[in-house]
């Protein structure tokens, strides 16, 4: 029962690791428009955008009149007014014309202050008032006791038993920021905590006078967390067929901090330095006891002493109806009669029967149905912008052969942020080629760099690396690693006797009274200068630290050789390396053709003062930075009998060809390649001609980047905007030091030729894939499993905390506080906040992903229904579906359980000469255009 | 304007009033100004500030002054009723006005990237300019009912901060919370400003404290001294948290970060420390008041450092880490020393706003001090548990964890009984209506 | 005694009481905001021009040229004339429209014009008249029955206390029994406890605005010091210290009541009555500053209380729904003008820095205490408490969650806008630059220190001003 209950908990880890998943992953057996509407219902949060929001759209244009009219001719029909109206017409009306709603609280002063009815309306309305029906509201029994008992004795139990319930939580689950860990936390949440409050000799806060008789009981008693449970429902007096409602009510009522415990306990390994024993059942123990407690205390003061705890059930929760309320209903009827151009005298003249089936039809389009179909039509609009000139595109330049030999290919991740980097590094040499796969390029692993501590999972979420890579410093420079490791020992020690003392007593006198000079030149140089300060500290580290050259231990020769500390396999081999190599160049549709030198880029993300740094890092890297999964990916790619292997699978890598790896800073623009040492002589000129490309490149993505945060006009060209996002990335002050996955609409699989020259705005997943060179489906079936879950989990993370930033993502960071390194609070006792801040989200456009597949729909289906969780993402419309024929190029968008082909309505795309010249001075969303300079070519 | 002391002491001050004053105007007129240009105008008077100071204490070093006061005449007066309107500049109080100008400066320039595309930014710089000018005008007034001025105007622009996210119910209450601790705790400088009014005949620092800073003397000795010192000592309280009143400070986290620094890490929780330093002539003539201060800054030096550390979120323990070394900073003050606390008081606010500015990265500077550490980060608190008992260990630690059960105690002796008085009489009230029936619906319509 | 050039203040009375007979006419209704509005702006117009002339001459006494036996201006009664009508003019102006009908402007043209004529009243008679004419028409509007009756007894029996006391006076009876029934009818107006009952009741259940206007007319206290010690200095004297023990005692007694009550309305009215009580302590003290402190803080409540009173019942009629409870109704969001209103009156009347309310209250509170150096910490407390209560009306009313369905109200419009923006002018100008006000009403309480002590000195007991 309480694992049915923690289902509808957050399923979010500590914040260091940040993976993206569906926040109503709990609701996804439902199909998504319904699922919305439940959860709002448990969760108390917003559906879809406001209505407000939506009308805005119509406004601007971003929703056309067309496209509501068309999501409503999707919609049954009826007739209302035989001949005269059915409930399209009456539909698509009330939409466009913006049917207005009224509130019984305001009602009055529509009528009185703002003279809603002037001139004329008086009669209407006095019809109105007639044909509106009332409908008592039964009323609902309070969902626990602590609602019961705010009725009865006007005390929010939670305010009484929050505050003490969040700082054990916290105490309990701390990773380090605490100098005093909590006593007794090996012996699981419920011992800990009795044994911290049950002895004597202490003050209880109000209300909870009793807590310490009441632990000494259970232990007295010797209970488990299950019995303590039980019995508080018991003593509250809940019957055992409401057990299932009160429990998930209570654990709602934090979910952030019940959802961790149970995070922890599903997967203890998640805990990033201290493994504590958690179980939600002794949390939820805790939470009952403190609450039986604190209701008996409640009612004792009173003076109710005399009732029974039961008593909280049968206070009903309702509220009576009002005289205003009928004004307002009426009101509304009103105003829909007269968008609907209906005057008194016309509904007279219908007869009462049909009158009441018009008014009823009315009442029933309510703002939540209205903001179902708004949100339909605001879908449809994206689906258009996006399809149609994807197959005009399409239709003007048939993607032609193989064609000369580009002089690099460079490998991405298939995020939306690597889209615009690909783009212009087309523009600025067009004579590159890129690709996008998943960003751990199939190299799933557990990687220790040099400067790690620990071994972290390289990989996307669901699956569990097997072997571990480790970085080793050069056998010449071990001298200068053992430098390195000291040093840095020792800057740690320092450092951190210098954040301990400045908060100890006597330490933090020294420190506060001598030191503190030291304290005002960060103060005032990282607020004025960051950017500056950045470059001080780096060059210090440079000085100071020791930077040998390293390489990766990454082969192993043996079949089976588990490292006795963790299990895994120590590294790959040969023919694990050739699996690696040959599934993502294979899945990618490369099987010749390469250029002399291919890089690999992974990417990342580094920022200060931001909570949620992981949550900007690779997605397919599981919240990790993929740098070192290009460099081995890379480094097997080089190696001649890995080559040689590939061949017997048809991958041909010709000779000539060098793999280089590297990573990419999506925050500071920075790009990195590794192990350049290695690159052989003859292949120098095209590595400096690609670090030029490279460098230009980022440039011109910085300076797409920055169009989002202010005027792009006040950052000039791309070297001023490079060094804008490098300040950005060095800022304390800066709330959004990227936009993350933020505007992400679009997934893309299939050849670069579909979108090569087209200017995605940073929008769209790609995903190369080439449907000729997958004859059997197995390449788009290994895709689709990898790629729809991550794209999927991305979008409806960030749609959800886009429509109710409050209750599924975790609001402004402003007054964000770290919790023991798992998460963050709002001030000083608050849930944990679940979710993606609104400074991260509050440029997205909240639309489900949209896949366009480049393959006929018969054998999209196929793939799809193959795989169950990937028929549920689709069959329950959590994702959109288009696929885009390899050969002729129609497009088929999926309808329901139908494909329907998208008719051509588009004869030219707006183009620019580059990218820059499109999206110069504008910060809103921009339409795709064609880069005519590159397609001139 | 002539180039002397008192005109850059007044320009300092008056700035940010005067800019908080403008903004205010323009708001009711409609006008919703840009972010740039909140911005610049911030900068522009806190550097303006700045350098006024700069020539104050050019001005007064080139003159050979060690103190200046500026301002003529009362501000109102009803007979030999006189508030006079002075500001005074002694090596007191330009250490820390310069200290609030930086610091405020700093934080606004830290703000205008922080807050941009915040709802409250144009509120959030209206209520920084009106903090400033209020601190400002604590540390540069020159009698105790000036000092009140800008004591009240900190007060409430730190109620109106804290509830800056006002959407959400915590910060409103926390705020509620926050104001009704400084109002309280403000009846003790009230009074003790009228006992000087009363019995010294001023409370112009001149003319009670005589001398020069340090090593004032004091006109009121004895038993008027010690009620005095005791009674501005429970005003000090409250701003700067000692114990017991301590349970506002981490409730003030609600706000938005930079004014979580500015505040509570380092120039309104300093008032109430600079006070007692310059009442430092009452308390030396009192030996039990000197010994009170000392006492509450010893219990607010192990209060706060046994918080903190049993604290497992960032701000919290930063709060109360500041506790901690404004009970030392009290200590301090008790015992005499003048140059020590000023000095401790400036490092204080400068290494706390630091910190507060950087909370938000501890998850980002923890990993990276575990990594460097190969691992293993020395284990804290380590000395409790082969120091103490078991049992002492894990009372203590439930002490800490419920913040030495102060709130618990408040609650008990002073905002219980007031309630549960309060609900007596409104039940007696009631019982006594005048209509026999409870009115039902407060929306009359008459 | 000199005279004023022209009858101004049996004008100002006049005007308004005209006003309210025209407004009963049928046929005004659609203009009856206009009507009352030109009468209270006249009202304080002719109110202004007395001021202007006082100070012209020193503030010394003055009569009117042809009724001098009626009315007579001084710097008491002058200036809070002026301040009376203009707090009418702005409640008549900010009222919603369903609080302006014909019937409803009349109650409160007929309450300013009955206080004016108790201020300008030059004797006992005239001031029973005002005094009975002030009551009445709020009386009236009392919904509830049972309510209205027994707040009819009690108010009546203030009215009948004055009449005996004027009568026993024209008797030339001396003495005790004269001077305590004028005290009990003061302490009953004035709402002291235990009679502060009567006008919680009457901010919960009349009409709120005529409620507000009524408490504001302040005639109790402003007996005490104009007619009752001034009469009776010997009695006074005896009888000042327990009459302002007792104020301080209601300022307590109402500020702790305030701390849990969550109706609106009578928080309002616990916060006016815990205020007004310091004030009234204030006024009795005898002290120069204390008396000062409380003519200073009777404006700064005046204008604080009527913009906070005039606020909440707009919310009332924006919003209908119950506004008490403890759940923050998050109208910031819709109605930012009126929250920093509100939140500047709330502070300013709690003595926020830069307001009036800073010298007002730091007189009032050295004055209360070099009274009674022990008593008198009472009042500081008070206003903290007071302070607190303000603040979480405040936080209540408009903090919070902002509610969806409540977006049609709007925030203040223009003729609100105005009308507290002048309110707040007033409040923000005496507190940067008070020195000239406190200057002006200090001028009054030396008028009544000087009344107390030439009655003193003449020893005369009977007689009428």
């Amino acid at each position: 029962m309480v694992e049915h209950a923690a289902h509808l908990l957050p399923s979010q880890g500590p914040i260091g690791v940040f993976i993206h998943h569906n926040t109503l992953h709990a609701f996804q057996h439902l199909p998504f428009e319904d699922a919305v509407v439940a959860a709002s219902g448990v969760y108390g949060a917003e559906p879809f955008m406001s209505e407000a929001a939506y009308r805005e759209g119509l406004a601007k244009g971003r929703i056309r009149e067309e496209d509501l009219r068309a999501v409503v001719e999707r919609e049954a029909n009826e007739a209302i007014l035989p001949g005269a109206l059915d409930r399209r017409t009456l539909r698509s009306t009330l939409l466009i014309s913006g049917q207005r709603d009224f509130d019984a609280a305001t009602i009055d002063w529509a009528l009185e202050e703002s003279r809603l009815l002037e001139p004329d309306g008086h009669g209407l309305f006095a019809a109105c008032l007639e044909l509106v029906e009332m409908k008592a509201v039964p009323a609902q029994p309070p969902a626990r006791p602590r609602d019961g008992l705010l009725h009865l004795a006007g005390i929010d139990l939670d305010e009484v038993i929050h505050p003490l319930l969040i700082r054990l939580t916290g105490v309990y689950l701390d990773q380090g920021i605490a100098y005093w860990p909590m006593p007794n936390r090996q012996s699981g949440f419920l011992d800990s905590v009795r044994a911290l409050l049950a002895p004597g000799w202490a003050l209880y806060p109000r209300y909870l006078e009793r807590l310490g008789d009441e632990f000494r009981a259970q232990l007295e008693q010797n209970l488990d967390a299950e019995e303590v449970a039980l019995k508080a429902l018991d003593r509250l007096g809940v019957p055992e067929e409401d057990w299932e409602r009160v429990l998930t009510a209570e654990l709602l009522a934090l979910p952030g901090w019940a959802g961790i415990v149970r995070e922890l306990e599903k997967n203890p390994g998640l805990a990033p330095h201290v493994r504590v024993p958690c179980s939600l059942m002794e949390f939820l123990a805790v939470r009952l006891t403190l609450e039986l407690v604190a209701a008996v205390g409640v009612l004792e003061e009173r003076g109710m002493g005399a009732l029974g705890l039961h008593e909280w059930r049968k206070t009903p929760v309702s509220t009576p109806s009002r005289p205003a309320e009928r004004r307002a209903k009426a009101a509304r009827l009103w105003d829909a009669l007269r968008r609907l151009g209906l005057s008194e005298r016309d509904l007279t003249a219908w007869n009462p029967v049909l009158r009441r089936r018009l008014a009823s039809e009315i009442q029933k389009f309510d703002a939540l149905e209205r903001r179902r179909l708004f949100h339909l039509a605001y879908e449809l609009r994206h689906e258009q912008d996006v399809l149609q000139p994807l197959a005009l595109h399409r239709r003007n330049k048939m993607p032609g052969g193989r064609g000369r030999r580009p002089f690099a290919d460079v490998f991405f991740c298939i995020d939306e942020r690597e889209e615009s980097l690909r783009r212009h590094l087309e523009e600025v040499a067009p004579d590159v080629k890129t690709h996008g796969t998943a960003g751990f390029f199939g190299v799933a692993m557990e990687y220790t760099g040099i400067d790690d501590a620990h071994g972290a999972a390289l990989c996307p979420v669901v699956v569990k690396p097997q072997h571990s890579v480790r970085e080793r410093p050069s056998s010449h420079h071990s001298q200068l690693h053992r430098r390195r490791v000291s040093r840095r020992r020792a800057w740690a020690r320092m450092a951190r006797q210098t954040f301990l003392s400045s908060r100890t007593l006597l330490r933090g006198w020294a420190s506060t009274t001598a030191l503190w000079p030291l304290a005002l030149f960060p103060l005032v140089t990282r607020v004025l200068a960051p950017g500056r300060y950045g470059r001080l500290e780096k060059a210090l580290h440079k000085r100071l630290i020791p930077q040998p050259s390293t390489e990766l231990a990454f082969t192993r020769s043996e079949a089976e050789a588990h490292i006795a500390s963790n299990g895994l396999l120590q590294g790959f081999t040969l023919e694990e390396m050739i699996d690696r190599v040959a599934g993502t160049l294979g899945n990618a549709g490369l099987r010749d053709g390469f250029a002399r030198l291919v890089a690999i880029l992974g990417h990342g993300s580094t920022s200060l003062n931001n909570p949620h740094e992981s949550a900007h890092d690779c997605g397919a890297c599981g919240g990790g930075r993929g740098g070192p999964n290009g460099r081995v990916f890379a480094a097997m790619a080089n190696r001649r009998d890995v080559r040689r292997g590939l061949r017997a699978r048809s991958v041909e890598i010709p000779g000539d060809t060098w793999f280089v790896g590297g990573y990419h800073d999506t925050c500071n623009a920075g790009i990195a390649l590794f192990d350049l040492e290695f690159v052989p002589e003859s292949h120098r000129s095209e590595l400096s001609r690609l670090r030029v490309a490279l460098d230009a490149a980022r440039a011109l993505d910085a300076q797409e980047r920055v169009r989002r945060f202010e005027a792009a006009s006040a950052y000039g060209g791309p070297g001023r905007a490079l060094r804008h996002v490098q300040d950005r990335a060095e800022r304390l002050s800066e709330p959004r030091p990227e936009y993350g996955h933020a505007t992400n609409a679009v997934c893309i699989v299939g050849r670069r030729e579909l979108t090569r020259g087209l200017f995605l705005d940073r929008r769209a997943f790609l995903v190369s894939y080439d449907a000729a060179q997958d004859a059997g489906d197995s390449a788009l079936a290994r895709l689709l499993g990898a790629v729809v879950p991550v794209c999927a989990g991305i979008s409806l993370e960030y749609y959800f905390s886009f429509v109710d930033n409050e209750r599924y993502g975790c609001g402004t960071k402003l007054p964000h506080n770290v919790t023991g390194l798992i998460g963050v609070m709002n001030g000083h006792a608050s849930d944990l906040r679940t979710g993606l801040p609104w400074q991260m989200v509050e440029v997205h456009e909240p639309v489900r992903i949209l896949f366009a597949v480049e393959s006929t729909p018969e054998r999209v289906m196929k793939v799809m229904s193959a795989n169950p969780e990937l028929a549920e993402f689709l069959g329950n419309r959590w994702i959109r579906l288009a696929t885009i024929d390899p050969d002729s190029g129609e497009v088929w968008i999926r309808r329901g359980a139908e494909f329907e082909r998208l008719s051509p309505a588009l004869d030219t795309l707006p183009s620019a000469a580059s990218s820059a010249d499109w999206f110069r001075g504008r910060i809103e969303h921009l339409p795709i255009a064609r880069i005519s300079s590159e397609s001139a070519r | 304007m002539p180039l002397t002391p008192q005109t850059f002491l007044i320009l300092a001050v008056l700035a940010p009033g005067c800019l908080f004053l403008g903004m205010g105007l323009l708001w009711l007129v409609g006008v919703n100004p840009p972010e740039k240009a909140i911005a610049r105008t911030a900068n522009a008077t806190y550097g303006f500030v700045c350098l006024m100071l700069c020539g104050l204490v050019w001005s007064m070093r080139s003159a050979g002054l060690t103190s200046v006061s500026a301002g003529t005449g009362n501000w109102y007066a009803v007979h030999e009723f006189q508030i006079p309107l002075t500001l005074l500049a002694d090596r007191l109080s330009v250490p820390l006005m310069g200290l609030t100008a930086l610091l405020s400066g700093l934080v606004a320039v830290f703000s205008r990237r922080y807050l941009h595309r915040e709802r409250g930014f144009f509120r959030f710089f209206l209520l920084l300019h009106l903090f400033a000018f209020g601190s400002l005008l604590v540390f540069a007034a020159g009698s105790v009912d000036l000092l009140i001025g800008g004591w009240e105007i900190i007060c409430v622009s730190s109620a109106l901060l804290v509830a800056f996210f006002h959407e959400r119910p915590e910060p409103v209450k926390s705020a509620i919370r926050v104001y009704a601790t400084y109002r309280g705790c403000d009846i003790g400088i009230m009074a003790g400003a009228f006992f000087l009014h009363h019995w010294a005949g001023s409370t112009l620092y001149r003319s009670v404290f005589p001398g020069e800073w340090p090593g004032q003397s004091s006109v009121m000795t004895g038993g008027g001294a010690t009620l005095i010192g005791l009674f501005l000592l429970l005003g000090a309280m409250g701003k700067s948290a000692q114990a017991p009143f301590s349970g506002w400070l981490p409730r003030a986290m609600e706000g938005p970060t930079p004014s979580s620094a500015i505040f509570y890490g380092a120039i309104s929780v300093h008032a109430g420390a600079y006070l007692m330093l310059r009442a430092q002539p009452l308390l030396a003539a009192s030996s039990f008041a000197s010994g009170v201060v000392i006492f509450i800054g010893a219990c607010s030096a192990i209060h706060g450092t046994m918080v903190a550390r049993a604290s497992s979120d960032v701000k919290t323990s930063l709060a109360y880490s500041s506790i901690s070394q404004l009970g030392l900073i009290f200590m301090e003050i008790g015992a005499g020393f003048s140059w020590l606390p000023l000095i401790h008081i400036t490092g204080h606010a400068v290494v706390r706003t630091l910190q507060f500015l950087k909370a938000p990265s501890a998850l980002h500077e923890f990993h990276g001090l575990h990594a460097a550490a190969g691992g293993h980060l020395p284990k804290t608190g380590a000395h409790y548990e082969t120091a103490l008992p078991a049992g002492l260990r894990s009372w203590l630690y439930r002490l800490a964890l419920d913040r030495g059960h102060h709130d618990t105690i408040l609650d008990h002796v002073v905002s219980g009984p007031l309630r549960k008085l309060a609900q007596r009489m409104t039940s007696l009230e009631n019982r006594w209506r005048l209509s026999p029936k409870a009115p039902s619906n407060e929306g009359s319509h008459v | 005694m000199s005279d004023l050039t022209a009858p101004w203040l049996t004008g100002s009375i006049a005007i308004p009481l005209a006003a309210a007979a025209v407004s009963r006419l049928p046929g005004t209704q659609r203009h009856a905001r206009a009507i009352a509005v030109m009468a209270c702006a006249a009202s304080l117009l002719l109110s202004l021009e007395t001021v202007r002339e006082l100070a012209a001459a020193g503030w010394a006494t003055m009569s009117e040229p042809w009724v001098p036996a009626l009315f007579s201006a001084n710097a008491l009664n002058a200036v809070t004339m002026a301040l009376f009508a203009a707090l009418a003019l702005v409640t008549l102006i900010s009222a919603p429209r369903r609080d302006i009908g014909g019937r409803q402007v009349s109650t409160v043209l007929t309450l300013t014009a009955g206080a004016l004529a108790a201020y300008g009243a030059g004797n006992l008679i005239v001031f029973l008249g005002g005094w009975t004419a002030s009551l009445l028409p709020v009386l009236l509007t009392i919904r509830d029955k049972a309510a209205r009756r027994r707040a009819t007894l009690e108010l009546a029996a203030s009215a009948v206390f004055l009449a005996v006391a004027a009568i026993l006076l024209t008797l030339g009876v001396s003495g005790g029994y004269p001077f305590a029934f004028l005290v009990l009818a003061a302490v009953l107006r004035a709402g002291l406890f235990p009679f502060h009952r009567v006008a919680i009741q009457r901010f919960e259940d009349g009409p709120l605005l005529p409620a507000g206007l009524l408490m504001n007319a302040y005639l109790g206290v402003f007996l005490i010091v104009r007619f009752a010690v001034p009469l009776f200095p010997a009695e006074a004297r005896t009888a000042l210290p327990w009459l302002s023990a007792l104020a301080l005692f209601t300022a307590i007694y109402t500020a702790v009541l305030g701390i849990v009550e969550r109706k609106p309305r009578r928080l309002l009215a616990l916060i006016f009555l815990s205020q007004s009580s310091a004030i009234f302590a204030g006024l009795v003290t005898a002290r120069p500053e204390g008396t000062t402190g409380g003519l200073v803080q009777w404006i700064v409540l005046g204008v604080a209380s009527t913009v906070m009173i005039s606020i909440c019942r707009s919310i009332e009629a924006r919003i209908d729904e119950p506004l008490a409870g403890e759940r923050l109704l998050g109208l910031a969001a819709q109605m930012p003008r009126l929250a920093v209103f509100f939140a500047v009156s709330a502070f300013a009347l709690v003595g926020l820095p830069g307001t009036l309310g800073f010298p007002g209250e730091d007189l009032l509170i050295h004055g209360v205490l070099s009274a009674h150096p022990l008593l008198g910490i009472i009042v500081p407390a008070a206003i903290a408490l007071n302070a607190y209560s303000a603040y979480r009306l405040f936080s209540r009313l408009f903090l919070g969650a902002p509610v969806a369905a409540w977006a049609e109200a709007p925030d203040a419009l223009p003729r609100e806008r105005w009308a507290f923006s002048a309110c707040l002018a007033i409040l923000v100008w005496g507190g940067l630059m008070p020195s000239q006000v406190v200057a002006m009403r200090s001028t009054a309480a030396d008028l009544l220190a000087a009344l107390t002590a030439t009655a003193a000195t003449h020893g005369t007991t009977g007689g009428k001003h």
